[in-house]
């Protein structure tokens, strides 16, 4: 039956998730735990092992809730990025170094060589971030164990585009709603700036792209369900999707959210610039949006890959396919 | 997390095929077909088999389903128009059983058009400001005013209109909610020239205009709380992201038809590029629909999602028409009006039509103070604390 919802285990989950997040990663403990340099947070990080989500084996769509979640934390664990390789081989803590920086915290990394994938001993020069925590470019070794073969790389690469998506898209959403109590508190002109379409706008707009990424991550997730057809991680075109649409969705609130705070979002003081520098920073250590709609358009333009693609016309099960897929180029102006 | 219909839904959707198998062929009489259509219990769903509907149970599936089946084998869905879309839901759910009957099947068969006489040249957003005057003299009402953005007034025999008929009463409830006839001596209907070349909308002047007694629709005064009766009908057509996907079609087939630098526009990697940006939005509508779908079936309320239908498909519109005018290239910049056998420059009033869909049936703007109000739970706008 049809139900885009969550399903009942991932939302009890992510509920307690968020419960204990709210004291785990308030405000002041990211704050806290950028100040002491390494943005890393060691408490935190002790309670995501009792939570026990090294152990976790799950569907896509868990995962993808768990990266909301720490996203709209900030949560100041490298958490997110050791996600893909958790849940595709059931190993813990090993962060995925595929053309990207990884988190200095991490002392195992996945690497991509033309043989498959491995793990390797994280090394290299741990660097500040403009977010507050500390990356290291991984210098390859070359030894390491196999973790996999290529076809585990893609998987690995689309599944961390889900949750590279999904932390995004919940740091954005947690920015929109602290810019939303902000507009109802701050008066100018005698009225509360919320009240003024200037303002009002910009976060209903806000709010809309949000909404639209969001549900794009419970797609990538869907499509990620073994009982669809889904090896696993999402299909690749929401992959692409997904993760364009969350960049700039999120880049989006935090340009949006700073204009409605004025002034006050350039000081420290305010939370804004906490989830601004770190929706920036996620996003550039993501693949460029430009190469996630080149490749989408790739996938859904030419006919050779198009009609391959699983569960992107939704006409499977029912659904029609659409008349500019069965007729290509027959429907005119 | 579920996207399939379930195996009850499958079932139903094959009946559907079936019978548009055998009762339909393009070319057939429309109107035989839809008398066929409704007998099997596929148009015209919520309305009682009395007033010539198929009287069946809600179910927002199977209309969903019904909708896409009809759609691919392009037979005619149920009529358009305010007649069938708006006042037909308003006098089910609050006429007098006599306008039932006068009214709802020949408004259902297409033999009644109606116009919608709601806008004034004062009252657009702010509708409840409206100034046309109903006066009851003896067993007649007399109009005076103006109406405008009147939709087909021309072609219309009847008007559902709101006037106001107590001029004392705060502005929501003095309002009335009337049905009179257009064609007699006291209304003038002057057609608007538009910018994209049509004349579909009208100024609707009336002078003296006159109506019985008894064409108004709920008690003097409640007019307003009787034209939004009708939301609850428009609640069946929750699940459809038709009109953005035929208009990306449309689009995907201008790219690979026009060439650009030597090879189809569809090739260009900058049009590649919006081209995917779309498809992205295309899906988040869909998923949109759907989960307000689910949420309807569950009970629940679709929350802000619902707030931001119409202004994500009016901004849809209008990024499509930037790119299919980037596309055409030069040819935008020729008139749509006034060239002998237009080519693509008929693009150009996608641009011009954008522009109305994000003011038609609720502006953007009011959209988005909508989803600021009570989506973000933001100030009402203009609020003094």
């Amino acid at each position: 039956m049809l139900d885009e919802r969550w399903n009942a285990e991932v939302e009890e989950i992510a509920s307690a998730l968020r419960k204990m997040l709210e004291t785990e990663s308030s405000p002041q403990r990211v704050r806290a735990a950028e100040e002491n340099g390494a943005g890393f947070d060691e408490a935190l990080a002790a309670r995501m092992r009792e939570f026990g989500l090294d152990e976790l084996q799950a569907d896509a769509d868990l995962f993808a809730r768990i990266a909301f979640e720490f996203g709209r934390a900030l949560a100041s664990t490298p958490t997110v990025e050791t996600l893909p390789v958790l849940a595709l081989t059931g190993r813990a803590s090993i962060a995925l170094a595929f053309d990207r920086p990884v988190p200095a915290d991490v002392r195992n990394v996945a690497v991509r060589r033309f043989d498959g994938v491995f793990v390797e001993s994280l090394r290299g020069r741990p660097r500040r971030s403009s977010a507050g925590d500390r990356l290291v470019v991984h210098e390859a070794t070359g030894d390491g164990e196999r973790l996999g073969d290529l076809a585990l790389a893609g998987r690995l690469e689309r599944f961390a585009a889900m949750t590279e998506a999904a932390r995004m898209v919940g740091a954005g959403q947690a920015l929109l709603h602290y810019g939303a109590a902000y507009v109802n508190e701050r008066k100018q002109f005698g009225k509360l700036i919320g009240a003024y379409q200037g303002v009002a706008h910009r976060l209903a707009r806000v709010a809309g792209d949000l909404d639209a990424a969001e549900l794009l991550v419970r797609k990538a997730a869907f499509t990620a369900l073994e009982r669809v057809g889904g090896d696993g991680a999402p299909a690749a075109a929401f992959a692409r999707m997904v993760r364009a649409k969350a960049i700039e969705a999120a880049r989006g609130a935090a340009t949006h959210v700073h204009q409605v705070f004025g002034g006050n979002g350039f000081a420290m003081e305010y939370d804004v610039q906490l989830y601004s520098r770190r929706i920036r920073s996620w996003a550039m250590r993501c693949p460029r949006a430009g190469e996630d709609l080149a490749e989408l358009a790739r996938l859904v333009l030419d006919p050779v890959w198009r009609d391959q693609l699983p569960l992107l016309w939704h006409f499977e099960r029912g659904m029609p396919l659409p008349r500019w897929a069965a007729e290509a180029d027959a429907t005119g102006a | 997390m579920d996207l399939h219909y379930g195996p009850e839904h499958d079932t139903f959707r094959e009946e559907v095929q079936a019978f548009l198998r055998a009762a339909w062929k393009p070319g057939d009489d429309a109107k035989a077909f839809r008398r066929k259509a409704v007998e099997a219990g596929y148009l015209y769903r919520s309305i009682p088999r009395k007033y010539g509907g198929s009287e069946q149970a809600p179910d927002i599936l199977k209309a969903r389903i019904i909708a896409d089946a009809f759609e691919v084998a392009r037979a005619p869905m149920e009529l358009k128009g305010n007649g069938v879309q708006m006042l037909v839901p308003t006098l089910l759910e609050r006429g007098e059983e006599w306008q039932r009957e006068q009214f709802v099947r020949k408004t259902l068969e297409g033999e009644y058009k109606w116009a919608q006489g709601f806008s004034e040249p004062g009252a657009g957003s702010d509708l409840a400001s409206l100034r046309t005057r109903g006066e009851l003299r003896g067993d007649q009402w007399v109009i005076n005013g103006q109406k405008v953005w009147t939709s087909y007034a021309r072609e219309c025999q009847y008007m559902f209109a709101l006037i106001r008929t107590e001029p004392d009463a705060p502005k929501h409830q003095g309002i009335s909610y009337l049905l009179l006839d257009l064609r007699q001596p006291g209304v003038e209907i002057r057609p608007m020239k538009q910018i994209n070349g049509g004349n579909d909308f009208n100024e609707v002047f009336f002078t003296d205009a006159v109506t019985p007694a008894h064409w108004i629709v709920g008690q003097r005064g409640q007019g307003w709380s009787v034209s939004k009766s009708l939301l609850k009908h428009e609640r069946n057509m929750l699940g459809g992201i038709d009109r953005s996907e035929a208009m990306f079609n449309s689009l995907l087939g201008l790219a690979r038809r026009v060439e650009r630098d030597g090879g189809p526009a569809i090739r260009d990697a900058w049009v590649r590029d919006r081209l995917a940006a779309l498809k992205c939005d295309l899906e988040a509508q869909r998923r949109s629909s759907h989960i307000q779908l689910t949420r309807e079936l569950a009970g629940e309320s679709a929350g802000r999602l619902q707030m931001m239908n119409k202004l994500a498909q009016s901004n849809f519109a209008a990024a499509v028409s930037e790119l299919s005018n980037a596309i055409v290239g030069d040819e935008s910049l020729l008139s749509p009006i006034g060239n002998e056998k237009p080519g693509n420059e008929r693009w150009v009033n996608q641009y011009m039509n954008s522009l109305a869909a994000a003011i038609a049936g609720g502006t953007s703007n009011i959209q988005r103070n909508i989803i600021a109000e009570r989506g973000l739970e933001l100030p009402r706008e203009g609020g003094v604390e």
